[in-house]
């Protein structure tokens, strides 16, 4: 296997007679040379923008709007994590508690929303979870309360309450309406199009944090929590660093760009394996996600490779 | 992160404190020679007092004074270095006024002014905010009692980032290895970790 470094794809080669691609064409980013990879199978797997990007960009008489881009949603339905949204308290009864050394992970509650029966809301669809941690971390009430001298030293040297927060990582639902698309006025240094962002989060974003802060302030309360404080700070789309869905995945054709084992439905031998080819965002980390539908796609790519001659 | 943002992580009114390198970069170019330094960003006078006030907040006992770690070059160089202009007006035009209600109320001679004046100062004139209150919002001027707390704060956060504090007064682990809670007095000693 050979991999070239400092080569940025800029387009994916569309055979009009044979109907389908042949290969990719990149861009060498330090020489700014054009080099073509001939290939029978095609994987784009370069994050959910920059594989829309690619597609775009690859413009031929067949796809004249970027290939794969029949049913028009390529750059479409662009989704990010909304969060930012939950509760802390202090809890008293573990003062004579400390912790010790580092772990990589905190506490984590899986969803809870709309699995049907009494978990079933009106006010929006899907759902959240939460990912949370406790610590002594925050310096003492005391040393707010105290002006001076040495009892304030000595307080500002011991370990603060125990407060636990957590935090709400909630779905977002596509919408046609959120997008990116390419701005050819604006080209980066190798000539290639700028991408530009047309996103924002929905009413049913709006609805599920609502009910995601409350219920964060329900479970604190209902775990003894004190001086609990809950936030909502929703930002924009782009802060969960979950960017997904450009290039989604569908049974039908004419509302989609994937089929179901991530190839172009127009352009078998062309695999879309990262966030590009999600539904919907879902609410848990996706990381695991898009690996596991790699290894599936690649195992399609490996079966049917005879079939891409 | 930006330079900027994690230096201003160590806010005025928060009682978080998060350790950066560039933070600690920023405490270590703090050793120089205190007798003869010349502040960067605090007049002579707002020096004098801001020495003598860290002290009042932070005495010498058993461990260091706020002082005796350099608590004041650290205050001078870090709202020189990363607060924003305006933010700099606001606390150069309170301070200046508290240095006339020094200079009014305990002595001319800011050289004279003792302990005891300081501590009737902050006794009178610095009230705690209440928990949830936030202090007067920086469109209005700073009042003598959010540069007492300012001054209160920043000399707090600097001193637990010192190194000297970070390394032998509070407990320091710098290969925490493995997680899990224990007794406080038996893991720390009842102090905080310093990292």
């Amino acid at each position: 296997m050979t991999i070239r470094p400092h080569s940025i794809v800029c387009e994916v080669i569309y055979d009009e007679k044979l109907g389908k691609a042949t290969g990719v064409k990149i861009i060498d980013a330090e020489t700014k040379e054009v080099h073509e990879f001939k290939a029978k199978v095609i994987f784009l797997c370069a994050s959910s923008v920059a594989s829309a990007s690619i597609l775009l960009q690859s413009k031929s008489e067949r796809f004249p709007n970027g290939l794969g881009n029949d049913s028009g949603e390529l750059g479409h339905n662009l989704m990010d994590h909304h969060f930012m949204v939950g509760a802390s308290g202090t809890v008293t009864n573990f003062d004579d508690m400390y912790t010790k050394g580092r772990k990589p992970n905190g506490v984590y509650i899986p969803r809870f929303r709309n699995l049907g029966g009494d978990s079933d809301k009106k006010e929006f669809l899907r759902g959240y979870g939460f990912e949370g941690g406790a610590g002594r971390g925050k310096m003492s009430e005391i040393v707010r309360e105290l002006k001076y001298g040495k009892d304030l030293k000595e307080a500002i040297l011991k370990p603060g309450e125990w407060r636990m927060g957590i935090t709400a990582f909630c779905e977002t639902l596509p919408d046609h309406k959120n997008r990116m698309y390419l701005d050819y006025d604006k080209k980066d240094e190798w000539g290639l199009p700028t991408v530009t962002f047309d996103a924002n989060f929905g009413e049913n974003e709006l609805a599920m944090r609502k009910d995601a802060k409350e219920q964060a302030i329900k479970m604190l309360e209902a775990g003894g929590f004190k001086d609990i404080q809950a936030y909502d700070d929703i930002g924009g789309m782009g802060l969960g660093i979950h960017e997904m869905g450009t290039a989604r995945m569908g049974r039908d054709p004419k509302t989609s760009v994937l089929n179901k084992h991530n190839q172009i439905h127009a352009c078998k031998n062309v695999y879309v394996t990262d966030g590009a080819f999600m539904t919907s965002s879902a609410c848990q980390n996706p990381s695991l996600s898009y690996m596991a539908f790699t290894a599936r796609a690649a195992n399609h790519a490996a079966k049917e490779i005879k079939n891409f001659k | 992160m930006q330079r900027r943002e994690a230096l201003k992580k160590i806010g005025l009114t928060t009682g978080f404190v998060i350790a950066t390198p560039t933070l600690i970069s920023l405490f270590q170019s703090c050793t120089d020679d205190t007798q003869n330094w010349v502040p960067q960003f605090f007049s002579e006078e707002q020096a004098t007092v801001l020495t003598d006030i860290v002290d009042v907040f932070l005495p010498k006992t058993d461990i260091p004074s706020a002082t005796e770690v350099n608590v004041p070059q650290f205050m001078d160089k870090y709202v020189n270095e990363v607060w924003e202009l305006i933010e700099q007006d606001r606390i150069k035009v309170a301070f200046d006024k508290l240095l006339m209600q020094i200079k009014t109320d305990y002595n001319e001679n800011l050289n004279k002014v003792t302990e005891d004046n300081y501590k009737d100062l902050l006794d009178n004139h610095m009230l705690i905010v209440p928990k949830g209150q936030e202090p007067t919002p920086e469109t209005e001027p700073m009042t003598t009692s959010d540069l007492l707390n300012s001054i209160k704060w920043m000399a707090i956060n600097g001193y637990k980032i010192n190194e000297t504090v970070g390394e032998t007064i509070l407990a320091y682990d710098p290969i925490p290895s493995t997680s899990y809670c224990g007794d406080l007095q038996e893991l720390t000693g009842g102090r905080a970790w310093s990292l």
